[in-house]
């Protein structure tokens, strides 16, 4: 990956979030002019740094984009919920381009179909003349099918031994562009190089004009190929030019076009109704006689021969067919080709499985035997047949509308028929016909909105976006313009080394114990101390600055949830009004980037779970729309974040029920527990309450996951709910987990760590102070009970541990759980900075010990895990 | 030179580019009876190719290249 292409992706990712924040806010103010301006100036930027690289189905994608932000910024089209929906689905499908060209899978042009529907239904939304000459290419494809395909201009031969050998095949229409020229695209070198071709040919797009008018330069042009070659590499082929192609699966009946002269009209009669009463009795054998000897005595060009000659290869290849050898029967008498079902070619079934059919077949037939019937009208009327012409034609017609729901229509064509039949003329039912085909009829109107999707791949749903890209940004932040982009990388490498510094700088004040101790130099020791003391300041400094740059505000969490609320408050039906307050408060970026998941789930829960209905909520006299607090705070080296909803609360007692259901709790603890208690049983793994899940939550992370990612980081959760008035969830996290402050204890002649902010106090408690509980030591510390544990049985050495003089015990009371407990120790010690570093290996399953660090003198300390340990 | 006109003989030579088109189409204009000679074509820029087919000139020899002579005929054949 080129340093162009890495920086196109990170600058994507940033124009994404970008739009996606400046669509929530023009969703507020869609009349705000200058947001809409710079909401353009970045769908535009974006796009044009896409032109750079050679993705061609997001620059369709963007340009549809852009094209339809240019007529909402110039006020002719207003902002919508549509408008809104349709570009964050296209902004959704760039990301989830950017996400494989990072992941480095070369898959694009699989999307190329889905790039072609996704830039349709963008341009479908500009009523403006802008749209109109793209999706006019478009609409072109709306009368498609293999009906209107120029089937007869492949040699009869060639059709049939396609259709023997039952190959499957693509019909490929490709119209270039007027203008292709100019993009130095070779519309006749793409089509050369298509794989697999069977057939092909070139004709002019319209008619050509004369010579000396002609503009050489101006493509006119409109070349038709067969190709057995499969759908996805043909999608590949023309990726650049998807919308300038159309691809038809071509059915093996359609193949079935007899063509040659008619020989002055169909006089037939006689073979036609011996040949269907043969069919009728299912003699194949007789037919078969009777077509020959008829073909012999035909000449070869003539249109009776070719069909004569479909019926037998229709009869040799699947004579089990009986309507299409009666449809080619039939097309004896009236000359107008056999419309047969559209089934595809036996194999073609697998192969081309994926293009879905249009979307209203029967329609879309239903139109084309409309367009036949007029044809067969049209014909002159001086003809000795024409009242069986008409009936046949009345009857065609009758069983259409029946097929396609339009019984209604009957009466009318009864009366057409009636009408003709009287004046033994066509004109009667050739008026009511074109009357019904005009008129913007209902059976009709499926086909210019829905065609265009229906003739590519099955689309992206766009309308309701049943497929969501997932939206992921984790590299973009919110920093302005004078910011300089760092790999994360170097940053950390930084991040080591002033750690490895501040380790070194302590071993400076052992050598000047020694320097004193050891050598007696009293005078160095004090040198060295004082230089100590300003390199000491330095790397203090230095490791602020450091621990600044690595400083993220919390709006790179933030960002994402008011698409988040917005999606989920819209599926699940609720009215939510989303406040973030202190964006801009700063923490490590570790600690932000752990906090994303977490909190997500957490604001999942709370829409799904915590807000009402609005129907509820007004019910209980709450205002309908529901509030979502998320609020970000600095406090003591800690940031604080709450997440406060005014919803329905928790419920203690369902909690306290699901939970002994569950075997969570005891029945004396379902006795006993305190409601708060019983809330926080939520955190408890495992713990579900059934009948609140649903697709949003009760799926991956559950509220444990939530503390667990949260206590990973020493963050605290606390939980507290208030039913019928809301849920605050209170996020405590440390600013940074780079430097740990520890104290140091000895126990057993060596030394151990204990996290700074588990230590509530160190006393020293009298042995006649200790009283035994049950098997348990406890003392009364400010009036509290205490339970007491020993450091070395806790570590299962048998020591006894040292009193000093006094026989007292030094006794270091910690918070564990929210509860206070006494670890007793031999003594206490200094306390430290240190940088702990997570135990590797065989001593990582070492549940024990939170990690290892490097002290000053280069012994290591152990961390204890006392969370674990007690 | 990829393509040599003669009177109102033009001979196609390799690859016939897109900026042929405009020359060959005023040659076209003024030679109404204009013939081309393909055989050794080995592609012509789509430009050029309608240019061809507009002025519905007649194919002295079509390429050797037997894809290519394929094509041409599927379009100027008509």
């Amino acid at each position: 990956m080129t340093p162009l292409l890495q920086q196109f992706l990170a600058e994507a990712r940033e124009f994404l979030q970008g739009i996606s924040e400046k669509l929530m806010q023009l969703e507020n103010t869609p009349d705000d002019g200058a947001l809409m301006g710079e909401l353009f100036r970045l769908v535009h930027t974006l796009k044009g740094n896409c032109g750079l690289f050679d993705y061609p189905e997001m620059l369709r994608v963007l340009h549809a984009a852009e094209d339809l932000m240019v007529v909402v910024r110039d006020g002719d089209l207003p902002y919508s919920q549509t408008l809104a929906d349709r570009l964050l689905d296209a902004m959704d499908f760039v990301s989830l381009l950017l996400d494989e060209i990072d992941a480095g899978n070369d898959s694009a042009a699989a999307h190329a179909p889905a790039a072609v529907a996704m830039a349709a239904a963008l341009r479908q939304l500009i009523a403006a003349p802008q749209g109109i000459d793209d999706t006019c290419g478009e609409a072109a494809t709306a009368t498609d099918g293999t009906a209107g395909l120029p089937l007869q201009q492949v040699p009869e031969a060639l059709r049939m031994a396609w259709y023997r050998t039952g190959t499957a095949l693509l019909w490929i229409r490709y119209t270039p562009e007027a203008e292709c020229f100019f993009k130095g695209e070779d519309p006749f070198f793409l089509a050369r190089n298509v794989p697999d071709i069977a057939w092909q040919r070139v004709g002019a797009a319209s008619a050509w004009p004369a010579l000396d008018d002609l503009d050489a330069y101006h493509a006119n042009l409109q070349l038709d190929l067969v190709s057995s070659a499969s759908r996805a590499a043909l999608d590949e082929h023309f990726r650049y030019v998807p919308e300038q192609i159309t691809i038809t699966p071509l059915t093996a009946l359609a193949l079935v076009q007899p063509q040659g002269d008619e020989n002055g009209g169909p006089v037939y009669e006689d073979f036609v109704l011996a040949a269907l009463a043969h069919l009728e009795r299912g003699d194949l054998v007789t037919l078969e006689r009777a077509a020959r000897s008829m073909l012999e005595l035909s000449a070869a060009g003539l249109w009776l021969a070719s069909a004569l000659r479909w019926l037998l290869v229709i009869l040799e290849t699947e004579p089990a067919n009986r309507a299409a050898l009666h449809a080619v029967i039939v097309s004896l008498r009236t000359f107008a080709p056999p419309r047969l079902s559209a089934q595809p070619l036996a194999i073609v079934t697998e192969a081309v499985a994926a293009p879905a059919p249009a979307t209203s077949p029967a329609h879309d037939i239903a139109a084309t035997v409309i367009a036949t019937q007029l044809m067969i009208l049209r014909m002159p009327d001086q003809v000795n047949w024409l009242p069986g012409r008409l009936k046949a034609v009345a009857s065609t017609l009758a069983a259409c509308f029946a097929s396609i729901g339009r019984s209604d229509l009957l009466p009318g064509l009864d009366a057409a028929l009636a009408g003709a039949m009287a004046q033994s003329a066509s004109g009667p039912l050739l008026a009511w016909l074109l009357a019904y085909a005009e008129a913007p009829a209902e059976a009709a109107d499926t086909v210019p909105v829905e065609a265009p999707l229906a003739s590519s791949e099955p689309p992206v749903a766009l309308a309701d976006g049943d497929i969501k890209f997932n939206r992921r940004a984790e590299d973009s932040s919110t920093a302005s313009a004078r910011t300089l982009r760092v790999d994360q990388d170097k940053i950390d490498r930084l991040m080591n080394l002033i750690g490895e510094m501040v380790v070194a700088k302590n071993g400076l004040p052992y050598l000047a114990g020694r320097a004193e101790s050891v050598f007696g130099v009293r005078e160095l020791s004090r040198e060295i101390k004082t230089q100590y003391a300003v390199i000491n300041r330095i790397a203090e400094e230095m490791q602020g600055a450091i621990m600044q740059v690595r400083m993220m505000p919390v709006s790179f969490v933030f960002q994402r949830f008011p698409r988040l609320v917005r999606d989920i408050s819209r599926k699940l039906g609720k009215e939510v009004s989303l406040v973030l307050i202190g964006e801009d408060t700063e923490a490590d970026k570790n600690i932000i980037e752990a906090l994303a998941d977490p909190l997500i789930h957490i604001v999942r829960n709370s829409l799904d779970h915590g807000l009402e209905s609005p129907e509820v909520r007004r019910a209980a006299g709450k205002p309908a729309e529901g509030k979502l607090e998320i609020r970000a705070t600095q406090e003591a080296g800690r940031v604080i974040i709450d997440i406060i909803d005014d919803g329905k609360g928790i419920d203690p007692l369902i909690i306290k029920r699901k939970a002994y259901e569950k075997g969570l709790i005891d029945e004396a603890t379902l006795e006993r527990i305190s409601d708060q208690d019983a809330i926080n049983l939520v955190f408890a793994a495992g713990f579900s309450t059934a009948e609140v899940v649903s697709d949003l939550s009760g799926r991956g992370v559950g509220m444990d996951v939530v503390r667990a990612a949260v206590e990973q980081v020493n963050g605290i959760v606390t939980l507290e709910s208030t039913v019928g008035a809301g849920t605050r969830l209170r996020l405590s996290l440390p600013l940074s987990i780079a430097v740990t402050n520890v104290m140091i204890i000895e126990s057993n002649r060596q030394i151990f760590g204990v996290p700074m902010d588990m230590v509530v106090e160190t006393v020293r408690v009298p042995r006649t102070a200790i009283h035994a509980i049950k098997n348990h030591q406890t003392a009364v510390l400010r009036g509290r009970v205490v339970p007491l544990r020993s450091l070395n049985s806790l570590l299962a050495t048998d020591e006894e541990q040292l009193a000093n003089d006094e026989d007292e015990l030094a006794t270091l009371v910690v918070r564990l759980n929210g509860e206070h407990v006494g670890i007793v120790v031999d003594d206490f010690r200094e306390v430290v900075d240190i940088i702990l570093k997570p135990m590797g290996g065989i001593l990582g399953g070492l549940s024990g010990y939170t990690g290892s660090a490097l002290l000053g003198d280069g012994s290591v300390l152990m961390v204890l895990n006392l969370k674990e340990l007690v | 030179m990829p393509v040599h006109y003669k009177k109102n003989l033009a001979t196609f030579d390799d690859v016939v580019s897109v900026e042929e088109a405009e020359d060959l189409l005023q040659w076209c204009q003024k030679n109404p009876t204009a013939k081309v000679d393909l055989s050794d074509c080995l592609h012509l820029h789509a430009a050029n190719l309608q240019v061809l087919m507009a002025a519905r000139v007649t194919v002295t020899a079509w390429p050797q290249d037997h894809p290519l002579a394929t094509w041409l005929h599927a379009a100027l054949d008509a």
